[in-house]
C-alpha cells in the first residue's frame, strides 16, 4: 500500500518513511467541523502500512497554527488504536509554544509506561 | 459614518482597550477568520508574543465553533464581542438555540463539572480521561469548553438572556507575561507571521 499526504482544508500532513518511522508532520491549521470524516481513512492506511513493515509512527506538531477540540478529541482516538494495535507512537511538539506545551503535556498520561506511547518536544 | 460622528469614547479609553463586536452569519468557514483577527487585534494591543494571543483565539474558535454545533438550525446570525476596557479580557458569543434544545442545560451542567476541580487543568486531565477509551462518534465530546478553562485560562459563564437565546462569555483576568520581554516590534512580522494570513 502506498501512503499519501493528506491535504484537507488549512491542514496538511506530511508523510516521510525511512527505516523505522513513519514520520507525519502535521502542517496548518485544524478546524474542521468533522476531522474524523477527513483523517479515519488516512488514518486507516497509515496503521496497515506500520502493520505490515514494522515501522512505528512518530507525529510532530510543531510547525501546527492551531487545531481544534475535535481535533483533539481525533488525535487521542488514533493514539487509543494504535496501542490497542501494539503499534507504537511517538508524538514531538513544540514546548516554546504555550498552547502546545499544555496540549500535548496533558496527553502524556496515557503513556503507561509500556513504550507504546512517547512524547517528545522541541524545548526539551 | 459621515465624517461628522465622533468615535464614541475612543479618545477616553486608555491605551490598550479594545472592542469588536460582530455580528456573523453561521457559517464555519468564518470562524477561522474570526480566529485570526481576534488573535491580530490582540498582538495590536497587547505585546505581541504575549501568550494570551494564542489562547484567546482559541477560546474564540472554540466558542463559536459551539454556537454553530447547537445553535438553532436556523439561526440567522451569531453575536460575537471582544473587550477589554482594563486587565481582563472578555469574549462572549450569543446565538439562537431551538426552544427545546438540551444544550443550554448541557452547558450549565459541565460547567458545573468544571467548577467542582481544584484547578482548570485537573478538569482537562479528567475530561480527556473520560474520552479516551471511548469509541463512539461524537463531536468533540465536551472538551472544548474544557479547554476554554485550562488551556485559555478563562473564567466561564453562561446565561440565556431569552427562551431561545443563549449567552456564553469566556473572562481572561489579569495580565500575563510576555513569552519574550523586549519592546514591542516595530515591524509586525513577527507577529504576522505567527498568525499567518486566512487565504
Amino acid at each position: 500500500m502506498a501512503l499519501r499526504d493528506l491535504v484537507v482544508d488549512s491542514l496538511t500532513l506530511n508523510l516521510q518513511l525511512d527505516p523505522e518511522r513513519i514520520i507525519v508532520r502535521w502542517l496548518g491549521k485544524a478546524g474542521m467541523r468533522n476531522p474524523s470524516t477527513a483523517l479515519a481513512p488516512f488514518f486507516r492506511d497509515l496503521i496497515t502500512v506500520a502493520e505490515e513493515s514494522g515501522r512505528f509512527v512518530e507525529f510532530h506538531f510543531q510547525e501546527m497554527e492551531h487545531f481544534n477540540s475535535s481535533t483533539i478529541l481525533s488525535i487521542m482516538q488514533i493514539i487509543q488504536t494504535l496501542r490497542r494495535k501494539q503499534l507504537k507512537l511517538r508524538i514531538v511538539f513544540n514546548a516554546q509554544l504555550k498552547w502546545q506545551k499544555m496540549t500535548f503535556e496533558a496527553l502524556r498520561q496515557f503513556d503507561a509506561g509500556d513504550g507504546l506511547f512517547e512524547m517528545s518536544s522541541d524545548g526539551s | 459614518m459621515t465624517g461628522a460622528e465622533p468615535l464614541a469614547g475612543a479618545v477616553f479609553n486608555p491605551p490598550g482597550a479594545l472592542r469588536i463586536e460582530l455580528s456573523l452569519a453561521p457559517e464555519w468557514g468564518r470562524i477561522e477568520f474570526i480566529r485570526v483577527a481576534v488573535g491580530q487585534a490582540l498582538a495590536a494591543v497587547l505585546h505581541p508574543h504575549d501568550d494570551r494571543i494564542d489562547a484567546l483565539s482559541m477560546v474564540s474558535a472554540e466558542l463559536l465553533e459551539n454556537a454553530l454545533k447547537y445553535g438553532a438550525r436556523d439561526q440567522r446570525a451569531v453575536g460575537f464581542t471582544v473587550e477589554r476596557t482594563g486587565d481582563p479580557i472578555a469574549i462572549t458569543v450569543e446565538n439562537a438555540v431551538d426552544a427545546a434544545s438540551p444544550h443550554p442545560d448541557a452547558l450549565r451542567v459541565r460547567l458545573a463539572w468544571i467548577a467542582r476541580f481544584p484547578s482548570p487543568a485537573q478538569a482537562y486531565l479528567a475530561a480527556l480521561r473520560d474520552l479516551y477509551g471511548d469509541e463512539r462518534p461524537r463531536g468533540s465530546g465536551g472538551l472544548g469548553m474544557v479547554r476554554i478553562a485550562y488551556e485559555g485560562g478563562c473564567a466561564l459563564h453562561c446565561e440565556t438572556p431569552a427562551v431561545d437565546r443563549i449567552l456564553v462569555r469566556a473572562t481572561l483576568a489579569g495580565p500575563a507575561a510576555p513569552r519574550s520581554s523586549g519592546p514591542v516590534p516595530e515591524d509586525p512580522g513577527d507577529a504576522g507571521e505567527r498568525l499567518r494570513r486566512v487565504d
